[in-house]
């Protein structure tokens, strides 16, 4: 009591929220709530439906009234979630860099990873807000008849987890550091988002398949449903990992945790297919390429100097600590050897599905999806190797990894359109070593023989290439490892000193 | 043990090398300044000691704690005031010292009362409803080292924390800092307003292009940076500068200073009388009309300049 009375009454009323809340959730809604785009959002979208159930109540056809307004509903809930919410977090991280408060809460007990999480939960939670306070206009809809409440309440729990995805992804692409950067791909993105749930919501193709999905009438609709949780839940956890990478650190092991529970969904991955419909499991390697490419351009990029004090854990484990560093020790070096990890991994998840013998369009299936998958990693293998030629010393690794990404995107649209005007096969034979030039070429009557003998030599020679580059990288981490040796056996010094004085 | 123990630290950027195999010690309880012109390595060297950057060679040490190797070790033990930073939008000044205390860890009564200790300290419980980035500068730089002391820290290391200050501002910010070093506190400090730093550190660190050209108290660098134990004499001449040029070009103890409109300044870089006099009876006796003269003591930013045409 007495505590109580000698603290201010203003200062007192900083207990409006729990202090179980996490300080960055706090901090952030207190921010985000009284926010001029989050009141605009939220007026705006309650007055756009209220116009627009009005409008559809003075429809002529009674039938469709209902349909209709499930139809603007969700493509209100959809675009502020989906788009502007989104598009809120793609200056979460660059703006308190650039303001210089994040030096201010990283040298707090707030881990990086607090920190990015408090960000996107807080952004989530507007969401939920906005969701929920459209509500009443899905119970008013309820009263037009002929809803599918199962079906439209999955629709709109989808589009929640959608919104966290991309979200998190925005969030991910904030810690960018070139601001025009982050505009494009950002501003690209949400148009491309944006007209995606247009198109989706109003078009015949997108919203049937949507409603057949989100019924689970069909046993696969379950599995592809599970999947799809699990491929969002992931790309979000990645996106939030790879930010708070960019501020955690360099004393901070990131990359060893995320790479094992990269694997552990993985094998989730392959525990569903295992269970799943023979016909469903064809889809298992695009699923394993959606995991693979996200976590792979990550650690391609990751910088490679760290601190001994992350060599120590992998020390105490003696030869299997050993092994483990050369696939899961931080930096672009290991995450090189990682690559070959989920190549593997693409591999054996095209032993999944074992097409009919009779089935025409499947012939050659496992031979096609290994060939895809040679090219797709080659694809990412690729640019690293660009980068460790020409910008080797660069600080920002990441940035550059995704300019010669883009660049060699340009070249193979190029070369594609010479193609196409000339009409002549031999430029993509001249330049069959983009890797991207490499889908074309086969696109175009190469047989599945010569296109197999021709993408997994590919593959190997890149990341032999980008192997060869990294003796540097192994050097310093070799030298951390000895560092590391001898701040353990000072350690074990110390207590047996300790021990033999007590 | 030190507070702060640096050992042959360098950082480059590149090619640049910021900072150039510093090494310094700043004994518990002192207050140590940092000096250096723009883009000597000051506020890279505070990154590192704050664990906001990391070395590429050497050691740093806080209370016996490698910053590297145990960042998180560390960041409970300093504080630290960037030289500039933003504030948030739709923050006040209670609910951005309410996030920090939070995010260091205090809960309920325990956080109101570090929080309520802070604004007492800094003077900010009038400014508690007012935004926090609609504050003057003196304003937000007290709320900025009020934020730095929420958990109590050993060390301080403020990084030019009086830059853009008016003089009242400077004044009561020299105030509070004074009360921390009396406190007990570990202060180590970088401004470009060096007598201000005289007078309120025990040592003082000179840096320039990453590297220490001296390291002592304000008296020492006085009187060590040259032969005239710490005076000098100015003598002001009218009439044609460029007599006076040539003229202190020939003459022991005399360096030219200052070109003025109607005439000259040198300097008799000697606190000797005698010598003093010698020059004096000269420059009368080739004609040099001297309109004033006087004994003048160093300053730090003298020695400061001394110290780089040394270098």
């Amino acid at each position: 009591m007495s505590e109580e009375s000698t603290i201010h009454p203003t200062i007192q009323r900083t207990s409006d929220f729990s202090d179980k809340l996490s300080p960055m959730l706090v901090k952030e809604l207190r921010q985000g709530l009284k926010g001029t785009t989050f009141i605009i959002l939220f007026i705006a979208i309650q007055a756009i439906l209220a116009f627009l159930i009005l409008g559809q109540s003075f429809s002529s056809s009674y039938d469709n009234t209902g349909r209709g307004i499930s139809t603007s509903v969700f493509i209100c809930i959809a675009l502020a979630t989906c788009v502007v919410q989104p598009l809120r977090a793609i200056s979460a991280i660059g703006s308190e860099v650039k303001e210089n408060t994040i030096d201010l809460m990283v040298i707090t007990k707030l881990s990086a990873w607090r920190i990015v999480f408090g960000k996107w939960i807080s952004l989530v939670s507007q969401s939920a807000l906005i969701i929920a306070a459209v509500t009443p206009y899905l119970i008013l809809r309820y009263f037009f008849g002929g809803m599918q409440l199962f079906t439209e309440l999955t629709i709109l729990f989808t589009i929640f987890l959608f919104s966290t995805g991309l979200t998190a992804l925005f969030i991910g692409l904030s810690s960018v550091p070139y601001a025009i950067l982050r505009g494009l791909i950002g501003i690209s993105g949400a148009f491309i988002f944006g007209w995606s749930i247009i198109m989706i919501f109003l078009a015949p193709f997108g919203v049937n398949p949507l409603y057949e999905l989100c019924s689970f009438q069909e046993p696969e609709s379950i599995y592809a449903y599970l999947l799809l949780m699990l491929s969002t839940v992931y790309i979000a956890w990645l996106a939030l990992d790879y930010a708070a990478g960019g501020i955690a650190p360099i004393s901070e092991n990131r990359a060893t945790p995320r790479r094992l529970i990269c694997l552990g969904i993985i094998a989730i991955l392959f525990f569903i297919f295992s269970l799943s419909p023979a016909d469903f499991s064809e889809a298992a390697p695009a699923f394993m390429l959606i995991l693979a490419i996200p976590i792979s351009i990550i650690s391609l990029t990751e910088h490679p100097y760290t601190t001994p004090t992350v060599s120590i854990p992998f020390i105490k484990k003696g030869i299997l600590g050993r092994i483990s560093s050369l696939f899961f020790y931080p930096g672009w070096a290991s995450g090189l050897n990682f690559v070959i990890i989920l190549f593997l991994l693409t591999l054996l998840s095209t032993l999944f599905y074992e097409p009919a013998s009779h089935s025409w369009h499947n012939d050659n299936y496992h031979v096609k999806m290994i060939t895809v998958s040679s090219i797709c990693f080659s694809c990412l293998v690729f640019p690293l190797l660009l980068v460790r030629l020409f910008f080797k010393n660069k600080q920002q690794p990441f940035v550059f990894y995704l300019g010669a990404i883009i660049s060699t995107g340009i070249l193979w649209l190029i070369l594609v359109i010479i193609q196409e005007e000339t009409n002549s096969r031999g430029i993509y034979t001249i330049f069959f070593w983009i890797p991207p030039i490499q889908f074309s070429l086969f696109d175009r009557g190469a047989t599945e023989e010569t296109a197999i003998a021709i993408a997994i030599p590919a593959f190997l020679i890149y990341w032999l290439a980008c192997f060869a580059t990294s003796r540097e990288s192994w050097k310093h981490i070799r030298d951390n490892d000895r560092q590391a040796k001898v701040i353990i056996e000072a350690e074990q010094n110390l207590k047996t000193n300790e021990q033999s004085s007590s | 043990m030190s507070a702060i123990s640096v050992k042959n630290l360098y950082r480059y950027f590149g090619k640049l090398k910021a900072v150039d195999g510093l090494s310094f010690e700043v004994p518990h309880g002192s207050v140590c300044g940092f000096i250096g012109a723009n883009g000597a390595g000051k506020t890279t060297t505070m990154r590192m000691l704050a664990t906001l950057d990391y070395p590429t060679m050497g050691s740093i040490e806080i209370c016996g704690i490698n910053v590297v190797n145990h960042p998180d070790k560390v960041r409970s033990l300093l504080g630290w005031m960037p030289d500039h930073f933003g504030n948030y939008d739709h923050m006040t000044v209670l609910e951005y010292l309410d996030f920090y205390a939070r995010a260091l860890g205090y809960k309920g009564k325990e956080r109101q009362m570090r929080i309520q200790e802070v604004m007492e300290f800094a003077d900010l419980i009038p400014l508690a409803d007012r935004l926090s980035n609609k504050l003057s500068k003196g304003m937000t730089q007290r709320l900025c080292l009020g934020r730095a002391l929420i958990h109590d820290p050993q060390v301080l290391i403020l990084d030019e924390p009086a830059a853009g200050l008016d003089p009242k501002a400077r004044v009561e910010l020299k105030h509070l800092i004074r009360i921390l070093a009396e406190e007990g506190k570990t202060i180590f400090i970088s401004s470009h307003i060096l007598s201000e730093l005289g007078e309120m550190c025990d040592s003082l660190l000179f840096i320039n292009d990453g590297r220490i050209v001296h390291h002592g108290d304000a008296d020492s660098l006085l009187q060590g940076s040259d032969s005239t134990g710490g005076f000098f004499y100015d003598v002001q001449v009218v009439g044609d500068a460029t007599k006076l040029v040539d003229w202190a070009v020939t003459s022991p103890y005399v360096e030219f200073i200052e070109d003025r409109k109607r005439g000259g300044k040198i300097r008799i870089d000697s606190e000797d009388p005698e010598v003093a006099a010698d020059v004096l009876r000269r420059m009368v006796k080739d004609g040099l009309p001297i309109i004033d003269f006087h004994k003048e003591q160093r300053n730090l930013e003298d020695a400061f300049i001394d110290i780089l045409e040394k270098q």
